[in-house]
Parts: structure tokens; sequence; C-alpha cells
């Protein structure tokens, strides 16, 4: 079930939006405290994955869903690419940062848009 | 690099009345060289991104020590400088902090710290948010504000023992990985225990409660620590 959808403008500004309403879902989720703050890492790597691939002028797009214990995220922007670049070597330490703290990561285009899927869960 | 003596020879120069105006510039200029890096060890156990304005004030501070400096005692100008270094950038960042966080938050904070702590003894695991909430006899809507409070914060005091951690090894394996080529200038930046915590979250892949029961630290400060390096990484990126 979505908890919370929200669309935002392409700019660094919104970030912290996005961490914030990662926090307050993650929490609804009753997430162990370090997978709560690695729910809002991860929705903040994703954002930027989005803003790196975002066709110009396009918003982006986040969709927050839970279960006990995991948070999940489904992001999408509009994107022009045809086929994506070798993840690890553009996104460089991002990468290593986001695939380390997420037990679920998907990152495909379809439809014209680029979409990022992750799941944050607790290690109990 | 200077030796004590030498340095207190300088000083003793400088206050020698039969120094001109142009030597004088030149030994306080050498002073200062010579404790570029003492200035630059103290700014690092602060994580802020406002470097140059606190080398200035480092300066500042040598240049107080110089005045101040008693040759007659038995102590290394270092020493009695990095007392005045430290004092112009503790004032400055007490009293120009870009985020001031209200008193009933600070204090939460303290109060959420204690709350994780004792949970984590007795359960031998992290709190859930609700859970932490309930033990640090706070609602939700002030734990929100003290978990806010706590990731906003960046400045680390010199007086915090965790700043004083002993780091025995670094990460060399940041050196084969390409992923991190691109940060590898800002993470030698790092102080050894920032650089030991991304290390042991992202290499070693450890959990956050892990790091802290490792490192004898609470999993907030953790937290916080890796909050801020991954802000400094990233800025870094954004910067070049």
């Amino acid at each position: 079930m979505t908890e919370v959808s929200v669309c935002v403008p392409n700019a660094p500004e919104y970030l912290r939006v996005i961490r914030q309403i990662a926090m307050v879902v993650g929490a609804k989720a009753d997430l162990l405290l370090d997978a709560l703050d690695e729910g809002q890492l991860a929705s903040d790597e994703a954002a930027n994955i989005l803003m790196k691939f975002a066709e110009p002028g396009a918003s982006l797009n986040f969709e927050w869903e839970t279960e006990p214990g995991v948070l999940h995220l489904r992001a999408r922007t509009r994107c022009s690419l045809s086929h994506l670049p070798d993840l690890p070597a553009t996104l460089g330490y991002a990468w290593v940062i986001i695939s380390s703290i997420t037990s679920k990561l998907e990152i495909f285009l379809e439809n014209g848009e680029v979409h990022v899927d992750l799941s944050v869960e607790s290690a109990i | 690099m200077l030796t004590a003596g030498a340095v207190n020879e300088l000083i003793r120069e400088l206050r020698s009345p039969d120094v001109t105006a142009a030597r004088t510039d030149e030994l306080k200029s050498e002073i200062i060289a010579e404790h570029q890096g003492l200035i630059h060890h103290f700014i690092r156990l602060y994580d802020v991104q406002v470097v140059e304005d606190l080398v200035q004030l480092g300066t500042i501070g040598v240049l107080a020590a110089i005045d101040k400096f008693d040759l007659d005692r038995q102590v290394a100008f270092a020493t009695f400088a990095g007392v005045r270094i430290r004092g112009e950038i503790s004032h400055y960042l007490r009293d120009n902090a870009t985020i001031r966080i209200p008193r009933s938050v600070q204090s939460h904070i303290k109060v959420v710290r204690t709350a994780q702590d004792t949970f984590v003894a007795q359960h031998n695991q992290l709190p859930t948010f609700v859970q932490l909430a309930i033990h640090a006899d706070l609602n939700r809507s002030e734990l929100f504000d003290a978990m806010q409070a706590n990731q906003s914060t960046h400045l680390f005091s010199l007086d915090d023992p965790e700043t004083y951690l002993d780091i025995p090894a670094t990460h060399s394996e940041y050196e084969f990985v390409d992923e991190w080529a691109s940060v590898r200038p800002a993470i030698d930046q790092l102080a050894p225990l920032e650089r030991k915590i991304l290390g042991m979250r992202f290499i070693e892949q450890k959990r956050q409660g892990e790091i802290a029961q490792e490192l004898g630290m609470n999993q907030m400060a953790v937290s916080r620590r890796l909050n801020s390096i991954l802000e400094r990484l990233r800025h870094h990126v954004t910067a070049v």
C-alpha cells in the first residue's frame, strides 16, 4: 500500500524534503534506528540518481510503501536516454553507498522514464 | 620543522627592542607558517566546511599566543598556541553556528541518547522508532525533532571524547576500488575516526549498531558522523 507519494522539482533544495518524508514513513514501518537512518540516505541517493538522469524540466516522483520492518521506495522521472550507462562507473561512490544499504535495488528505463526501486529493511 | 627551542628563539628575537618592523613581520610569518599544521589539526577536529575562515582564526590564535607566551615557563610554544587556536575556533563556531538548536530539543537529544544506550544494554539490539519513543518518554513529534536535530548538528566538540578515539588503521581498500576514485581527495581529508567509520560501513558492510558497539559510541553519534561524511563527499563531487 502506498503510504506517501510526492512530486518535487528537479532541484537539490528539495532533497531535505525527501529525507524528511523517508524518515516519517520509515518510523511508521517501525524500522530499527539504523535502518530508519539508511532509509533516508537511500531515498536521498535515489533522488540524486534521478537528478542525474532527468530530462531538463522533468519533475521527480517518489512513492514510499511500508510493511513491518521494511521501507520500499519507487522513484522515477522522465529521461531521454535510450539505455542507461554502466551504473557503478557512472555513479561512482554513490553506487557503492546505495547498493550497500538496500536489500533490493533496481534501476531501469521504462516508457521514457528512469526508475529507481529500492527497499531498506531492519536486520534483526 | 623547527624545534621548540628554535621557536622560542624567534619569539625572543621578536621581543627584542632592536627588531625592525620588517623583521617583525618576517618572524611572525615564520612562526605562523610553522604552526599551520597545528591550525589544520584543530580545524579537522571540528566537522565544518568553512576551513578558510577557520585558518584565519587559527592564525589570530597563533598571533595572540606570540604576544602572551611566557618564555620562562617550561611549556612548548605549540602547546600554548594550541589552547589559543582552539579558543579562537570554538568561540567562532559557538557564535556563528548556522543551525541553532532550541534548548528543549538539545535536552531531548540527550534524553534520546541515554534512552538508546539503556535500551541497547537491556536488549542487546537497537530500538525501533516506537520503542525508542516509549523508552525516552517522548511523543513521536518530539522524537522526530530530536533525531533531525541530531543529524543537522555537524559540529563536533573538541571535548567530545570520540574525537580522540585511537584509530589503529585506515582502509587502504579505498585505493583499490574504482568507485571511490572520485572522492579520494575528500576521503584523505577525513579525520581517522571518520575514515574508520566510512570503511566499516561501506567496505566491511557493518551496520551502524555494530559500528557503534565496536567503537564504543552511540548509534546516533555514528549516524551523525556518517551523514556528515557523506555530505562532504557529495559536496566534493559537485564542487569538482
